[in-house]
């Protein structure tokens, strides 16, 4: 019976990264989406729905860059296949967070609010 | 090296580095942490945004930017610092060695306090306001 939680845990191991993975991505959307649609409303400013696209963009691109492979690594793993993350699997990821945090950056500082 | 039987186990010299894969587990819950780390860090820049965006102005000048900016600092170096962790851990797990200790939480802990510090300064010196 342990043996067999055992067998089939990575398994479930591998479903909770897929799911990690759809909500980072959602997260990018979802700040980007305020930030397109929200910030101008109040503010009236110019810059931040650039700053909204950006994150979309990223957002899109760690989609396209991550979920697909933690679903194929997903995959491999129920069929007993050993494949974890890459560096250029994850690095799309922190340099997207990165990117928006210096956007984020130059509004917040130089930008009036 | 002639002296050994072939069907001896391979010996790793004394101090050599051991490189194994992990546990498949221990590689998911890594790169979760990652992924946590990262959406940590998305929302601080967010929250450090909106704060310099969309509070009201305080009466001391630079005030939301002062709470906002540190936010938005840490959660820009949290971003590539998770990336660098999650490579440490990796490697440590490879070569059997404990887990490096990680400044991140102690880090994100101090940031979060001090804009809450500065925002409590702030809101104090507004004094009584509208409610």
């Amino acid at each position: 019976m342990s043996d067999d939680s055992y067998e089939r845990e990575p398994g479930l191991a591998a479903e909770r990264t897929e799911l990690a993975w759809d909500r980072s991505a959602l997260s990018l959307f979802a700040c980007g989406a305020a930030i397109l649609k929200g910030l101008p409303k109040v503010t009236g400013g110019v810059a931040h729905p650039a700053a909204g696209v950006a994150m979309l963009v990223f957002g899109g691109l760690v989609w396209a860059a991550g979920i697909p492979y933690s679903r194929i690594r997903s995959q491999a793993t129920r069929r007993g296949q050993r494949q974890v993350a890459r560096r250029r699997e994850l690095a799309p990821m922190a340099a997207a967070t990165a990117i928006v945090g210096a956007a984020a950056f130059w509004i917040a500082a130089f930008l009036p609010g | 090296m002639g002296d050994l039987p072939p069907s001896s186990p391979p010996t790793p010299p004394a101090g050599a580095e051991i490189d194994e894969d992990p546990d498949v587990r221990f590689s998911y819950a890594n790169e979760r942490t990652f992924l946590a780390w990262n959406r940590t860090a998305l929302a601080m820049v967010t929250a450090g945004l909106a704060v310099t965006q969309l509070l009201p102005p305080f009466n001391v000048p630079g005030g939301r930017r002062m709470i906002g900016l540190p936010l938005i600092v840490i959660g820009t170096l949290v971003a590539v610092a998770s990336f660098f962790q999650w490579q440490r851990n990796e490697r440590a797990m490879r070569a059997h060695r404990p887990l490096p200790r990680s400044i991140l939480p102690a880090l994100v802990a101090a940031v979060v306090a001090l804009s809450a510090l500065i925002a409590l300064i702030l809101a104090s010196v507004e004094g009584g306001g509208t409610k």
